[in-house]
């Protein structure tokens, strides 16, 4: 593949912006799908579809997946294979495995990824009667709305913590942390906390960044935990900004606690940074108090050498 | 009624190899099993680990042991099945440990190496070499295990058994056996089969069908819990050195797979249960607690599961005639090393199904199972076109044309064409794929996705 395309890997909401913005900017680009429709988890979210409606001219080849074999990072798709050498991640969040987040127990059908339930329902099929969805987010209270619609009798939304997010009355937000699944062949009941929960389905909503191409840039949920669509939107140009920048130097960031900034690596011209923490808040950015109840804010960096930021309060 | 010289009860490891054996000698063979694929009993949670020897050193499990590892070479390489030789570790981390570390060498060296198998030490500059990732002073290391891909063997053993004519009457539940003087009625679910002779191989299910010819055995299920990491952590297999282990504890260790993960484990639970396959939150703390001190960089749990090893009341393996009968041969309590062991079971068994009676032909060479799936391909940097280029898993590259190959070798759940293809098995746990591959195998197979199970049956994905 020719080593001056940007190669996109995903064509969600943060792949296609950044493709968009990447293309005002000059540069030459390539946006890769695995899946056979664009959008990522972004096609339930009536925001975030606003804005890809207007997306719809960025070519994207679809099916196209990108792989890691043998230390190579390969395009893949039904022409063929090509080696790939520069390129942005945007792949979207990880979600963890069961295991990971703490759920031991049985191993029975119906124990589904957020996106699997997704890819499933957007099939026109129906995962289950009785879903319970472990984590409270944006993402895990549309699918809701979105398995309502679809049939669903009973949604029982689980928050592991205390989160800050507005949810429709008809359903059901409990606080606890999943233990165990039980069940044979199917999803017979969750423990929450020490309660159990009779569902036939079980949906993992909890998102982490990943990126596991190690030469890759990185945008958008793939990047950093937010949560709103114009938040994807600002990593996209900001990540665009950063790379049309030809300056080496860099803005040193530092940060203490639970903040997560994006970009990783800052360029001196760049005159923005976003800033990130799911569970809201304040924080001191150079001293000056910035508002974080969004679960991110960009703040104006232009002309410093260096940032420090850290949790207000703490 | 249909008639063959031997029905084998069983379609795990043991009962494939007995069957492909047979096969292999012209005998014709029927394998019945009540779930719906082979494997999906006890052979599920291996954790495909090729043992060397076991105390107590006299004891059946240990000599077929031996003998069964020494078979592993030609058998992997007849089915082409993946798998490697490594070493196993016995690592010292602190004063302790490396005071008994000599002593224990000299134990070792004496029982294993008259048994063929290397013992010798690893310093510490040396261990590091090796092992760069483990922390440890030095170490005792062992020669001759190996790790194969334990789905990979019996998916090829179940094709292999397929194109050498055995029959396979899968989720057939036998309800009953009757042994006769010159044959045994095996009444199943799904009707009866006549046989000759009768093999046991039911693994946790085989003091059922050995109380129906009148064989009284015990067998209880004992989990081992694993889990896996998202990374190779480890090139040989490498455990603590710790003297004294509570008894009937083999301990497990950080194992390598062949596909690119680590597993650690298995352990075995204090309780015993016959059916309980289900992972707790003590066996997982005994697993970090025993491995997260002799291992530098993890990486990411992506599963825990449990297997469960069948033990004999005798604690031993039990592989003997009905009381009443040659014509019925059981295996039993067929634990851990059992999966080493098997191909010098099936050795054993068709020498006691000849000596009962059993004409064996010459022996027939095999069919070549060799193929190399999308991602062998891109490994050796070979290109790929069409169905072969459209990834539905990109962890662990998996294509269209693998999943349409595992339906060919005879999937009929998705979890049969996760265990054949390693979909799913990556560092995202099937999150962009397993949506797909429902749709896919729906389409390859013509059964509408709410028909489709996972494993066994009730397990349904959709409505």
């Amino acid at each position: 593949m020719d080593s001056g395309v940007n190669v996109i890997a995903g064509a969600g909401l943060s792949g296609l912006t950044l493709a968009r913005e990447l293309l005002d900017r000059g540069f030459q680009v390539r946006v890769l799908e695995l899946r056979r429709r664009v959008g990522g988890i972004s096609i339930i979210d009536g925001d975030a579809r606003r804005i890809l409606d207007k997306l719809s001219d960025i070519p994207v080849e679809l099916e196209k997946a990108i792989v890691r074999v043998g230390g190579r990072t390969l395009a893949v798709s039904r022409s063929g294979v090509e080696g790939v050498v520069r390129g942005i991640t945007a792949i979207g969040f990880r979600v963890p495995s069961p295991a990971e987040l703490g759920i031991l127990g049985d191993r029975p059908s119906g124990v589904f990824p957020f996106h699997v339930a997704l890819d499933l329902t957007m099939e026109g099929l129906s995962i289950g009667r009785r879903i319970a969805i472990y984590g409270y987010n944006r993402y895990s209270v549309l699918l809701a709305e979105k398995l309502l619609e679809a049939g669903a009798r009973e949604i029982y939304i689980i928050a592991p913590e205390k989160t800050p997010i507005k949810t429709p009355d008809h359903i059901e937000v409990l606080e606890g942390r999943v233990r165990r699944v039980k069940g044979v062949a199917r999803v017979e009941s969750v423990l929450v906390g020490s309660s159990i929960l009779e569902v036939d389905t079980l949906v993992t909503a909890i998102f982490k960044t990943w990126n596991p191409f190690p030469n890759f840039d990185v945008v958008g949920h793939a990047a950093v935990e937010v949560y709103e669509p114009q938040a994807l939107v600002e990593t996209s140009k900001l990540l665009a900004d950063n790379m049309a920048c030809e300056s080496n130097e860099r803005i040193g960031v530092v940060v203490e606690g639970d903040i997560q900034v994006f970009p990783r690596v800052v360029r001196r011209c760049l005159k923005r940074i976003l800033i990130a923490r799911p569970r809201g808040g304040r924080v001191k950015v150079n001293g000056v108090s910035v508002d974080l109840s969004m679960g991110y804010a960009v703040v104006d960096v232009g002309g410093l050498s260096s940032v420090r930021i850290s949790v207000e309060g703490v | 009624m249909e008639r063959y010289d031997v029905v084998v009860v069983g379609s795990g490891i043991v009962g494939l190899l007995v069957a492909y054996e047979l096969s292999k000698r012209g005998v014709s063979v029927a394998v019945v099993d009540e779930n719906l694929e082979p494997g999906f009993g006890v052979s599920k949670g291996h954790a495909s680990v090729i043992h060397v020897i076991q105390p107590p050193f006299s004891s059946l499990k240990s000599v077929l042991a031996v003998h069964g590892n020494k078979l592993y070479d030609r058998l992997v390489g007849e089915l082409g099945v993946r798998y490697r030789r490594l070493k196993a570790l016995l690592v010292a981390s602190n004063a302790v440990q490396l005071a008994i570390l000599p002593l224990l060498y000299i134990v070792l060296k004496l029982l294993y190496e008259t048994r063929g198998f290397k013992v010798g030490i690893v310093g510490g500059r040396e261990l590091r070499d090796v092992e760069p990732n483990v922390r440890g002073w030095a170490a005792i290391a062992v020669d001759g295990y190996a790790i194969v891909d334990s789905f990979d063997l019996i998916y090829k053993l179940f094709e292999a058994c397929r194109s050498l004519g055995v029959v396979f009457h899968l989720g057939t539940r036998v309800t009953g056996v009757n042994v006769s003087q010159d044959c045994v009625d095996i009444e199943t679910t799904r009707g009866s089969l006549k046989a000759s002779f009768l093999v046991n191989a039911a693994g946790l299910n085989s003091d059922y069908i050995a109380l129906q010819t009148g064989f009284k055995v015990r067998v209880e299920g004992r989990r081992g819990s694993m889990l896996v990491f998202d990374r190779l952590q480890v090139r040989n297999i490498v455990t603590p050195l710790v003297l004294l282990e509570r008894r009937g504890t083999k301990g497990g260790g950080v194992i390598p797979t062949t596909w690119g993960h680590t597993i650690w484990g298995p352990n075995l639970a204090s309780d015993i249960s016959k059916g309980d396959r289900g992972v707790y939150h003590e066996d997982v703390a005994v697993l970090l607690r025993r491995f997260s001190r002799i291992v530098k960089v993890r990486g990411r749990i992506i599963k825990a599961y449990a297997g469960l090893r069948p033990t004999s009341h005798k604690g031993d393996f039990i592989i003997a005639y009905s009381p009443t009968s040659r014509r019925v041969v059981n295996i039993v309590g067929i634990d851990s090393p059992g999966l080493t062991a098997a191909p010098a079971i099936a050795v054993m068994v068709l020498d006691m199904l000849r000596k009962a009676g059993l004409k064996l032909g010459l022996k027939r060479r095999p069919p070549s199972l060799r193929y190399l799936s999308t991602r062998d391909k891109l490994v050796l940097g070979l290109s790929v076109q069409g169905d072969e280029g459209v990834i539905v898993c990109p962890c662990m590259s998996v294509s269209l044309a693998d999943i349409a190959r595992a339906v060919r070798g005879g999937a009929r759940t998705l979890d049969g064409v996760i265990f054949r293809t390693k979909l799913a098995m990556g560092s995202c746990q099937g999150q962009h794929c397993l949506g797909r591959a429902l749709i896919e195998f729906s389409r390859m197979t013509g059964v509408e996705p709410r028909y489709v199970v996972k494993g066994g049956e009730g397990s349904w994905i959709v409505e």
